[in-house]
């Protein structure tokens, strides 16, 4: 019995180790953006949202905050359609050098957003192309391109086939089948690979760096805001960016995951 | 609507496999056909050469006269049930139902009426909104059905529809498939590896085997008179006899086969083109054994054998008989007669049941 418990004490103590190490820095970040000083750090001197205040009245963090949405969404929805009719054309269709192709395109995930970023930036200096919000946007497709591929691909089945093969029977053409049947059918994983990608896009930092000048996303504002030194307002800063993405996460739990769930 | 189906010189290939060689065959309009054969005869590959799936490497198709072989399957007036139902997960029953009319343009009003007419007619009409995963497999059977039929098809293919359900739940699907395809009319022509299902709904049945049409016909011609060994094995269960072709004379045939020598009407020959000195089985039926009191003269006497184990299946007593030849021969016979494990009895048949089959 002594022994049982033990078991017992040694695995919550681990699994409390285990979450105390992913979540503690997040929870210090949070509250030491409620501090009441100048400094976020030890100790904590009470509660206050004035560095909350000073978040929302900064032009320049909120104009970068509304960067960061435009390209999180329009880059993930372009990830999205580009990795939806790759998985598409590689699920259904006879091609050659499938295996290369699958590879090719899923082989980004393996490279470094910081090689990504150092070769989209020495093409675009080689093109004439401004660093600008478009071009973070074209680096975040790079890099969620293969996700969402990688998504998809992987729940596009031979089972549906003969559902597509059943829509084409009863009278739909390519797109009918296509817009009808297979978006409808796959939505569970191409929502999933959407809010994937948006998160992915919403907290990238060296690719909006290197390839942005004037117009920057939050990700680096909160950089240069760091390089004046630390700062409640950061934190709030930081706390922020935390929440949305929490709210991202529940939403795509409840209108994702729950479907899938249910099938 | 309903169509003739004819199938002229088609052949398929999958690189260097065959999957058909040549085959020829029509199907009346309004009739229940079944291509019956085991797994990789070629019956499902016929079947997508009939819907269109597949563009067959050589041959063509003719639905009521008319030569659709280049015709996609969204042109074609062919409908095809598929194994998995393959019902669309994301709509309702009705929407379900109702989508090849969606294709057609037709108004919302008309399909909701149509699909709720065809519901009805398979026992849905209470489960129109409700999404497939809520069915069971025999009610989303049902909905693939509804669906494949309101379109009005002039033919309809069912890719072995009934496999995935339990016995008891496909003997009721095959009657309510048969009795609804008698009430609409339409060509039926179904895919199946179970000769049982065959015989329950079939008009006609054709028997595959590698790529080829064995034998095709009335299930009662298949089963009592069939042309190939393959045919005579798979529908049913055959005992085969070899032997030789001794003489002909008038219309009798006598062969020399293992368990000894007799003489049979040449009726007994389906194959016309039989030979003296040719190779042949000599094929009965379990059930046409004749039990040890009957008196019929019109027999054939295979000579004393040895019960080698018996059953009692109920309407009979199935008996495996051990011959001079060294094999063993089933016999149905009847519940009353008493029969013993290792006792002698003659292996006598009714010589009018007897098929003589080119071996």
């Amino acid at each position: 019995m002594p022994g049982k418990w033990l078991q017992k004490i040694l695995t919550t103590v681990y699994t409390l180790l285990l979450y105390g190490f992913i979540f503690l820095p997040v929870v210090v970040l949070v509250l030491f953006s409620f501090q009441d000083s100048r400094l976020p750090i030890m100790p904590f001197k009470g509660a206050t949202l004035r560095w909350y205040e000073a978040v929302l009245a900064d032009s320049r963090l909120i104009d970068s905050l509304i960067n960061s949405f435009i390209v999180a969404m329009s880059s993930s929805v372009v990830a999205v359609v580009l990795g939806f009719l790759a998985a598409y054309a590689l699920a259904r269709f006879h091609l050659p050098a499938k295996g290369l192709q699958r590879a090719l395109l899923t082989a980004p995930l393996t490279v470094s957003y910081l090689i990504i970023a150092l070769g989209l930036l020495i093409m675009f200096n080689a093109l004439g192309v401004a660093p600008s919000l478009w071009t973070v946007g074209i680096g975040h497709v790079v890099i969620n391109t293969p996700l969402c591929f990688a998504i998809i691909y992987s729940q596009m089945g031979d089972h549906q086939v003969n559902i597509e093969r059943a829509a084409n029977d009863l009278g739909a053409n390519e797109w009918q089948t296509l817009l009808l049947v297979t978006v409808p059918m796959m939505l569970p994983s191409i929502l999933a690979s959407f809010f994937l990608a948006v998160t992915f896009s919403w907290d990238e930092f060296i690719i909006s760096f290197l390839l942005s000048r004037f117009e920057v996303t939050l990700p680096v504002e909160i950089w240069s805001m760091l390089r004046s030194g630390l700062n409640p307002k950061t934190n709030a800063a930081g706390s922020l960016v935390f929440m949305i993405s929490i709210v991202l996460l529940l939403v795509a739990e409840l209108l994702v995951f729950r479907r899938i769930k249910q099938k | 609507m309903t169509a003739t189906v004819e199938i002229k010189q088609v052949s398929h290939r999958f690189g260097d496999f065959t999957a058909l060689n040549n085959i020829n065959l029509t199907i009346e309009a309004g009739s229940f056909a079944v291509l019956l054969g085991p797994s990789g005869c070629g019956k499902t590959t016929l079947l997508s050469v009939l819907g269109g799936f597949l563009h067959p490497t050589a041959g063509s198709v003719h639905l009521g006269g008319t030569d659709v072989t280049n015709v996609p399957p969204a042109k074609r007036a062919t409908t095809t049930m598929f194994q998995d139902y393959a019902l669309f997960p994301h709509m309702n029953l009705q929407d379900n139902v109702g989508f090849g009319l969606r294709m057609q343009g037709q108004s919302k009003k008309q399909r909701l009426s149509k699909s709720a007419e065809l519901l009805a007619l398979v026992g849905l009409e209470d489960s129109k909104r409700k999404k497939p995963h809520e069915l069971s497999g025999g009610q989303r059977q049902r909905v693939a059905l509804a669906r494949a039929l309101a379109v009005n098809p002039d033919v309809l293919l069912l890719d072995e529809p009934l496999g995935a359900l339990d016995l008891k739940l496909r003997r009721q699907m095959q009657d309510e498939l048969k009795a609804i395809q008698r009430r609409i009319g339409t060509t039926f022509i179904h895919v199946t590896h179970d000769q049982e299902e065959a015989m329950a709904i079939a008009d006609k049945i054709i028997v595959m085997n590698e790529g080829q049409v064995e034998d095709q016909g009335t299930p009662e011609s298949i089963y009592l008179k069939p042309k190939t060994v393959f045919s005579a094995a798979f529908m049913g269960e055959a005992n085969l006899l070899q032997g030789r072709i001794d003489k002909f004379a008038d219309d009798i045939i006598t062969v020399n086969t293992d368990l000894g020598q007799f003489s049979l009407n040449k009726k007994c020959c389906v194959n016309s083109n039989v030979n003296v000195n040719d190779n042949v089985k000599i094929c009965f039926r379990p059930e046409h054994v004749l039990a040890q009191d009957n008196t019929m003269d019109n027999n054939v006497n295979l000579g004393n054998t040895r019960v080698s184990d018996r059953a009692f299946f109920g309407s009979h007593q199935r008996c495996q008989l051990l011959a001079d030849d060294g094999k063993t021969y089933i016999a149905n016979l009847p519940q009353s007669q008493l029969i013993k494990n290792d006792s002698v009895m003659q292996l006598r048949i009714n010589s009018e049941s007897i098929v003589v089959l080119l071996a």
